[in-house]
């Protein structure tokens, strides 16, 4: 299992969004992307999905991306955007249902709903199942397109800030399901959050301003000196943990 | 899931059934229950009878009823397939353009006197169709929004058109260029139910294979794209259906707005948004009001001697408004 990223560039326009970026994931694992607002990470996470243009080359299980449609993409990688606003009113456990690919192909109902809801429980929102998307806070919402994501049952998981609306309960029982399956596929997502990437990934990649510049093992505190000098401190626990908190 | 569904269908299809018996005996040729039955039964036993009853029921109110149900189920699944396919659910086959090629396309067989006016229509509504796809093509991909644009851009260039042909043409095709553009199914025939039917049918088949598909697109562009969908060629497919099947419509039957805007709000309410059944639900539901809105039309029309046939559209877009009415305040 691998995701390769070799110069790619991304542009709006006239502006470099992400530049000649050099990404190696080997191996299933937790992967974060670290770095602050306009870093280009979102940037990145749309190239490899094929929602940004770019140059270079993008390797998605030893396969060449752009060689491929989204019908045999989609069974490589799921993905779950930033934000998220429902137009219709679906059911939740119906837009979870449309994550399996036997929706595409008419399976039963039946069959579908059995592995949506299974999908919802995982992430301790079972509750929610019955409920229309359009009545859902953002933090739910989050949750609806998670589930989705999981039933698309892909090798590679692409997820943008999936703790930016979570509340602390939620946001534990995703850690918990990512952790649980970081050891079945690649999952990569992006954090502004130093103590998430430093806790919880196996590797980290580090963006300022449109540059990959780092690949490494865990964060350093040097990495955040770098990225936001003098306005931080971090605080030991345990034998070895650090936390980092603003200095204020 | 909705357990209103299998109510809907089963309610909706019983008043279709009920209302198309009934409008039988509707019409300004004053028949008796005996009569109508005694027509409807005697070109069955015998193909020449052609007496007055037989006309009115077989050639006038038959093919009307029919061509009414079927018209309404093509406005009102294009109408689901267009609002679920672009994600938009304020858009309809008319809004973006459409409608005025056809409406030009028909003024200017009148104006310019060629033979075939539904032909003109017909083919001005396709190329309004393929020009909105040519402008909102951009970097290998329709974009929604520029397809919208696009639309409005399309529309404006036809009416522009329309309202020079209308200062351009005489008194009488100026009449008979405005009861066009407000549509109406006094045409109807039974050969303008065989070319709506097959528009209809061949319309179905292909929006119903496509409905999953459709559902992903209205999770948005990225998540439709990420789950497999290949979206230009899904827009493509749906338009390219939707514009042909639409232009049949106008080209037999003129403009009929509203039916595929409102219809799909209000199913889409009752039954929920999957669009497999969202497409169904909708044709039957457009089915029964236009079947109702053209008798009401023609009902009019008989109180009212001597203003002709009312257009059914005075009736549609009376009902739509009052429709967006109840949605606008119960949303402020």
């Amino acid at each position: 299992m691998t995701l390769r990223l070799i110069n790619v560039t991304v542009r709006y326009g006239e502006y470099v969004a992400a530049n000649a970026v050099d990404m190696e994931v080997e191996g299933n694992g937790l992967y974060g992307i670290f770095g602050p607002n306009g870093s280009g990470k979102s940037s990145i996470i749309k190239a490899v999905c094929g929602l940004a243009e770019y140059t270079g080359r993008i390797e998605i299980c030893n396969q060449v991306a752009s060689q491929h449609g989204p019908g045999h993409l989609s069974r490589l990688f799921a993905y779950v955007p930033q934000q998220h606003e429902f137009i219709y009113r679906y059911e939740v456990l119906e837009v979870v249902m449309m994550g399996d690919e036997g929706y595409r192909l008419s399976a039963p109902d039946s069959a579908l709903q059995d592995a949506a809801r299974s999908a919802l429980i995982q992430l301790s929102a079972g509750h929610l199942a019955s409920r229309l998307v359009t009545e859902l806070s953002g933090g739910e919402r989050q949750l609806v397109q998670l589930a989705r994501a999981l039933n698309q049952n892909t090798p590679l998981l692409i997820l943008d800030e999936p703790f930016a609306h979570l509340d602390f309960g939620h946001q534990i029982a995703l850690w918990r399901k990512l952790r649980g399956l970081a050891s079945q596929k690649i999952i990569v997502i992006t954090s502004h959050d130093p103590n998430h990437i430093m806790w919880f990934c196996d590797s980290i990649f580090v963006m300022q301003s449109g540059e990959m510049i780092k690949q490494q093992r865990s964060i350093q505190l040097s990495d955040i000196e770098a990225l936001y000098p003098g306005r931080w401190r971090a605080e030991t626990f345990g034998s070895d943990r650090k936390f980092i908190a603003p200095d204020i | 899931m909705p357990k209103n569904e299998t109510r809907f269908f089963f309610v909706t299809a019983i008043i279709l059934v009920v209302l198309s018996v009934c409008f039988l005996f509707v019409g300004s040729y004053n028949m008796e229950f005996g009569e109508v039955l005694q027509a409807l039964v005697a070109r069955v036993s015998e193909p020449d009878a052609n007496t007055p009853q037989v006309i009115a029921i077989w050639e006038i109110r038959l093919p009307r009823i029919l061509a009414a149900c079927l018209a309404g189920a093509l406005l009102a699944s294009a109408g689901a397939a267009y609002q679920g396919v672009l994600n938009n659910p304020l858009v309809d086959p008319y809004l973006l353009g459409v409608s005025a090629g056809a409406a030009f396309g028909a003024a200017l067989s009148i104006v310019a006197g060629f033979d075939s006016t539904s032909f003109t229509a017909f083919m001005f509504a396709l190329a309004a169709s393929f020009l909105i796809c040519i402008l909102a093509w951009r970097n290998q991909r329709v974009s929604m929004l520029a397809l919208i644009l696009a639309g409005i851009i399309v529309n404006s260039f036809f009416i522009s058109g329309l309202a020079f042909l209308k200062v351009v043409a005489e008194v009488g095709e100026l009449r008979e260029i405005v009861f066009w553009l407000m549509g109406g199914l006094y045409p109807a025939d039974w050969v303008a139910v065989g070319k709506i039917s097959a528009a209809f049918i061949i319309l179905l088949v292909v929006l119903l294979a496509a409905a999953q598909k459709i559902d992903l697109m209205t999770l948005g562009g990225d998540i439709a794209r990420t789950s497999g969908v290949n979206e230009t060629a899904l827009v493509a497919m749906v338009m390219v259906a939707v514009s042909l099947a639409v232009a049949v419509c106008v080209s037999q039957f003129g403009i009929i707005g509203w039916i595929g805007l409102g219809v799909p709000h209000f199913t889409r309410k009752i039954i929920g948004a999957r669009h497999r059944r969202l497409i169904l639900g909708s044709a039957l539901g457009g089915a029964v009001l236009l079947l109702l809105c053209d008798t009401v039309a023609r009902t009019i029309s008989n109180w009212l001697d001597g203003i002709g046939e009312l257009p059914v559209t005075v009736v549609t877009a009376f009902i739509g408004a009052l429709f967006f009415l109840s949605v606008l305040r119960k949303q402020i």
